[in-house]
């Protein structure tokens, strides 16, 4: 991002007043505004969530006859993610270090994301064959549209990934992508363990 | 003329203690999250460029634009 120099009197000697000067990459602000719009997105579902809930009756949540939600096996799945925020981190620590292991350490990054994906779609499978639909109950409808909606931002999240360990495997990254795609995956894995958290507890 | 109780829709006037403050306490967290994260933005966004202007007043050769 680039700002113009407005407020003269607070320039430090020896800046030039009359140039823009570089403070953030365009796209870090750009998906940091994309995390701001997203992130109130999901805290009103789980805004309704939560007042939904708060008014069941006593043993209708989840419905007689309906499945719990697997919060144990979740949890295997929420480890993977945030592992793989950590490794991400690791990766930006070492991009700006030069080292190679970067490159290596977004790709590990890519596979504990797609294992999340993956996991979590086979435990939709489950609830699926075990009667918790989209229109079984409150309780189904908003699980689906939660977690569904955390689920295709991890997807678009991960092809974002994908091009940024594309572009460090050839040598050609540039800066502001990496960093973009760091802020929309930190969203992705700062949001879970919040749904996690709301939803199967 | 007015209600004994004015409350903002059927769900948050059930009448349970729980309904009410979950009601309560996702006003708040709805109210106060866009502020705390725009304002966090922009106290991250103060910062960096008074680091910019500190680097540059410094005499360091100015770092590629990183966009």
């Amino acid at each position: 991002m680039s700002l113009a120099t407005a407020q003269p009197e607070v320039m430090p000697a020896g800046v030039d007043r009359t140039a823009n000067r570089a403070v953030v990459p365009n796209a870090v602000l750009g998906m940091l505004i994309f995390a701001v719009a997203e992130v109130m997105f999901f805290v009103g579902l789980i805004s309704a969530f939560t007042i939904s809930r708060s008014g069941a009756m006593p043993g209708t949540w989840p419905m007689p006859g309906q499945p719990m939600l697997p919060k144990d096996a979740t949890l295997v799945n929420t480890v993977a993610l945030v592992l793989s925020g950590f490794v991400l981190l690791g990766a930006q620590v070492a991009w700006a270090k030069k080292r190679p292991v970067a490159k290596w350490l977004v790709v590990a990054a890519w596979v504990l994301g797609a294992a999340f994906v993956a996991l979590q779609g086979r435990e939709w499978a489950q609830l699926l064959a075990a009667g918790l639909t989209l229109t079984s109950s409150r309780l189904g409808a908003f699980f689906y549209l939660i977690v569904g909606m955390h689920g295709l931002h991890a997807i678009a999240a991960l092809g974002g990934l994908a091009v940024a360990a594309a572009q460090l495997l050839r040598g050609t990254m540039k800066g502001g992508l990496f960093f973009g795609v760091q802020v929309f995956w930190y969203f992705v894995v700062l949001m879970w363990p919040i749904i996690y958290a709301r939803v199967y507890f | 003329m007015t209600a004994l109780s004015l409350l903002a829709c059927a769900v948050c006037g059930a009448g349970q203690d729980n309904t009410e403050w979950a009601y309560l306490a996702m006003t708040g967290v709805v109210s106060l999250s866009p502020l705390a994260m725009i304002g966090g933005v922009a106290f991250w966004l103060y910062r960096a460029s008074k680091a910019r202007d500190a680097e540059l007043a410094s005499g360091a050769a100015p770092a590629k634009d990183p966009s």
